[in-house]
């Protein structure tokens, strides 16, 4: 039995013999490819290569020039994701748009009229300030309560970085918009869980649906919780399903998007947001208006401990080393802040860095965001190598900035070749509204 | 109407509080939280000894979309009529 969603409607591609001549039927193409997950603007803004060779200095420099999607043009970023849908709907791999592309891009996809691939429910919040709280915590495998806020505020801060939504924990979880527990079997609300492996968590649509329960998520206590990545035979890992269940909490249906946070599938850990992931709440929150969004070169990282590095050099504005093997490491940014610009207070929304691995064998495995001494947002156990040119980290509760932002990356080497083990820092910034 | 028929399906006995009826609750495999919520016309259907909320079942029957039944309340979920209980244990 399959689940009948609403899909957002989309106009259809007009025929064209070749390359579209009309701008508008590029922006359609365009936002159709971002759609499905093959177009990137950040991505393509800062140009992304995959398998990118280690290269010496010059042609790296090169390499780290911009390519731009140009709405209403056949630009280059656009012809390769272009090109890279036909690839995966087997087709002539042309970068153009022939009939066939557009008849693909026209057909039906997985039955559904429409090609926006994520589902809203209908209701959203008429807050954009909301709270949460926990009735209970797990024990699992080591978790606490500390461990487990950490673990939530980090699933909703994926959320915070791509909408005006906050999220602040409250600890009279009666009195939240989101409570959340962990419960087995019937616990009240007319949907009991069923024990180990079937329904990991529910939670519940936004208001007026479901009265004092809307918005509340659940989490099956016969499941085994963890933070750890990875996760272990059998073990479930919560700031996914959290993020899953939270994207719920604020109006979002499953998506038909396989690889989006909001499939239906769990397929293991996912800290991240897809991009149907962020079409889909930014159609029902919108975005935000950026106040400022001050920037930092990679040369100006500091290193927590330099004898673990095999080689640190600086080349123009970024930085690039080699870890020992088996080695972690800590590398900092401070950012230069306005806390306050037209007498009000600024506040944080997330962090972006700027960076690439050259292989799995160099990891980002954390990054922690502190506004001077105090640790604002954690995102942990994250698993990052290869190109992540415009990587957001969200802060959930986007706190007033006081003393000016640090970021922290916790990253780790293994053992692999010297080329393996090697990171590049190119820049971080941060968004900060009013 | 849509009619689906299930048979031999393991589900969880649910009450519903807010249309005071119960529901037979079944999750759709290889999912986060996909399930089906049967809601049960009349409580005569339910043998007495199994309407207790969280009370494992397995029942064969017929289920139907009915635009009278409420909405959907969480993720994942969709609301089914039983219109025909054949056996439940």
């Amino acid at each position: 039995m399959s689940e009948v969603v609403e899909k957002k409607s989309s106009k259809k591609l007009k025929k064209a013999e070749y390359v579209p001549q009309k701008s508008s039927d590029v922006k359609e193409l365009q936002k159709h490819l971002q759609l499905f997950g093959y177009l990137n603007p950040e991505d393509a803004a800062f140009g992304v290569e995959e398998n990118r060779p280690p290269q010496p200095e010059e042609s790296a420099l090169e390499s780290l020039k911009t390519s731009f999607i140009e709405p209403g043009k056949m630009d280059k970023a656009t012809v390769e994701a272009l090109k890279k849908y036909q690839e995966f709907h087997g087709l002539d791999v042309t970068g153009k748009l022939d009939r066939k592309t557009l008849d693909e891009l026209d057909q039906k996809r997985c039955g559904m009229p429409d090609l926006g691939e994520f589902s809203t429910h209908g209701n959203k919040w008429s807050t954009t300030s909301l709270t949460y709280g926990f009735d209970n915590y797990t024990t699992d495998n080591g978790l606490t309560p500390a461990k487990i806020h950490e673990a939530i505020a980090q699933a909703f801060a994926m959320w915070a970085a791509e909408t005006p939504l906050s999220f602040r924990r409250v600890n009279n979880s009666a009195s939240a918009d989101i409570r959340i527990k962990f419960v087995s079997g019937a616990h009240g609300d007319g949907s009991a869980f069923d024990g180990k492996g079937g329904v990991l968590a529910h939670a519940y649509y936004p208001p007026p649906n479901s009265g004092a329960l809307a918005g509340d998520a659940h989490f099956d206590g016969a499941e085994s919780w963890t933070i750890n990545i990875p996760t272990g035979s059998g073990k479930v890992d919560l700031v996914t399903v959290a993020a899953h269940e939270f994207g719920h909490s604020l109006g979002l249906r499953h998506s038909n998007v396989n690889g989006s946070l909001m499939f239906p599938t769990y397929a293991g850990p996912m800290r991240y947001l897809h991009a149907d992931d962020i079409a889909g709440i930014r159609t029902i929150y919108g975005g935000y208006s950026i106040e400022n969004a001050p920037w930092i070169h990679g040369t100006s990282i500091q290193v927590e401990y330099p004898e673990r590095l095999e080689r640190i050099t600086r080349a123009g504005f970024y930085t690039y080393l080699y870890g020992k093997p088996n080695t972690t490491n800590w590398f900092h940014f401070a950012l230069p802040t306005p806390v306050i610009k037209d007498q009000k207070r600024l506040k944080v929304v997330c962090a972006i860095l700027r960076f690439r691995t050259f292989s799995t064998k160099a990891m980002v495995d954390h990054v922690h965001i502190y506004d001077g001494y105090s640790k604002i947002a954690a995102h942990n156990n994250l698993s990052l190598s290869g190109d992540n040119w415009f990587k957001k980290f969200g802060v959930a509760h986007k706190p007033y900035v006081y003393w000016g932002l640090g970021i922290s990356i916790g990253v780790s080497f293994s053992n692999g070749t010297l080329n393996e083990r090697r990171m590049d820092f190119v820049s971080a910034g941060c968004d900060l509204i009013n | 109407m849509k009619q689906n028929t299930v048979e031999n399906q393991p589900g969880i006995i649910n009450f519903r509080e807010d249309i005071q009826k119960f529901s037979i609750s079944f999750h759709q495999k290889n999912t986060i939280d996909s399930q089906f919520t049967c809601i049960v016309p009349d409580s005569g259907m339910i043998p007495q000894n199994l309407q207790k909320p969280g009370t494992k079942v397995v029942f064969t029957g017929v289920l139907v979309k009915d635009p009278t039944l409420p909405p959907p309340r969480m993720g994942g979920e969709q609301v089914y009529l039983l219109a025909e209980l054949r056996s439940i244990e």
